[in-house]
């Protein structure tokens, strides 16, 4: 299933960084360092590193069995940024992506 | 010597080259050519009515709106000209290259077209607003 959940940071002058990409099973994503080939979902990271060497910030990606829908990767995601609800505070409900 | 290193070369080449059933008459490409940050290519051979066709569904398209990436009128020429140059058609963001029953023999034209596509396309993030701005600062240093 051919999806992304992006987590944004956006600095005091505009510039956007994506800190973490939940990505689905849309095929394989090479591992730069290790020469081999992951498969399924995987999630991308930023790091210093791919900053300075490379065209994306988040080009490292690590397997991951935590999720396989849309749905489940928004609750990883929330789950790993620590993304919580607040109600009346008019907050963005990411669940509206889930209906 | 020449000769065998072109073999070695073809077959070690199109040993690269996988596919991965996803379902009925429909096929996912392992090429090994990868997007910049490290993804694969994504590329599905699928049967369409008699014709087998090559797609992305949607992938370069969505890859590209991964960054601050807004299709104004230049960048929109210059994805239609890198679409018309690899004769590749373009659907509701869906890159398709078809391959009808006659052109069977050119399957591997019809691919590599895909790939090249798909790669150029990728190039279209140099053009996003923060290099722009990044170059166009840079430019007028100069």
């Amino acid at each position: 299933m051919d999806f992304s959940v992006i987590v944004i940071y956006k600095d005091i002058n505009g510039r956007k960084y994506i800190i973490r990409r939940y990505n689905g099973d849309h095929g394989r994503h090479y591992h730069k360092d290790t020469g081999l080939w992951i498969s399924g979902p995987h999630i991308h990271s930023i790091t210093e590193r791919a900053q300075r060497e490379y065209h994306k910030d988040e080009t490292e990606a690590a397997e991951t069995d935590r999720y396989k829908t849309l749905e489940q990767a928004i609750e990883v995601a929330m789950e790993d940024m620590n993304v919580v609800f607040e109600r009346n505070k008019g907050n963005a409900d990411l669940r509206k992506w889930m209906e | 010597m020449t000769g065998d290193v072109l073999d070695l070369l073809k077959q070690q080449y199109c040993s690269d080259l996988e596919l991965e059933e996803r379902s009925l008459n429909k096929y996912m490409i392992h090429t090994g050519y990868t997007y910049p940050d490290g993804d694969e290519l994504h590329i599905l051979l699928e049967k369409q009515d008699d014709a087998w066709c090559f797609t992305d569904d949607g992938h370069t398209m969505m890859w590209l709106s991964y960054s601050d990436f807004e299709l104004t009128d230049t960048r929109r020429s210059l994805l239609e000209k890198t679409l018309r140059s690899n004769n590749v058609r373009i659907d509701d963001g869906v890159l398709y290259v078809s391959c009808s029953n006659r052109d069977y023999d050119r399957l591997g034209a019809c691919l590599r077209s895909m790939i090249q596509t798909e790669i150029q396309l990728t190039d279209l993030q140099y053009l996003e607003k923060d290099v722009v701005r990044d170059t166009f600062n840079e430019d007028l240093r100069q």
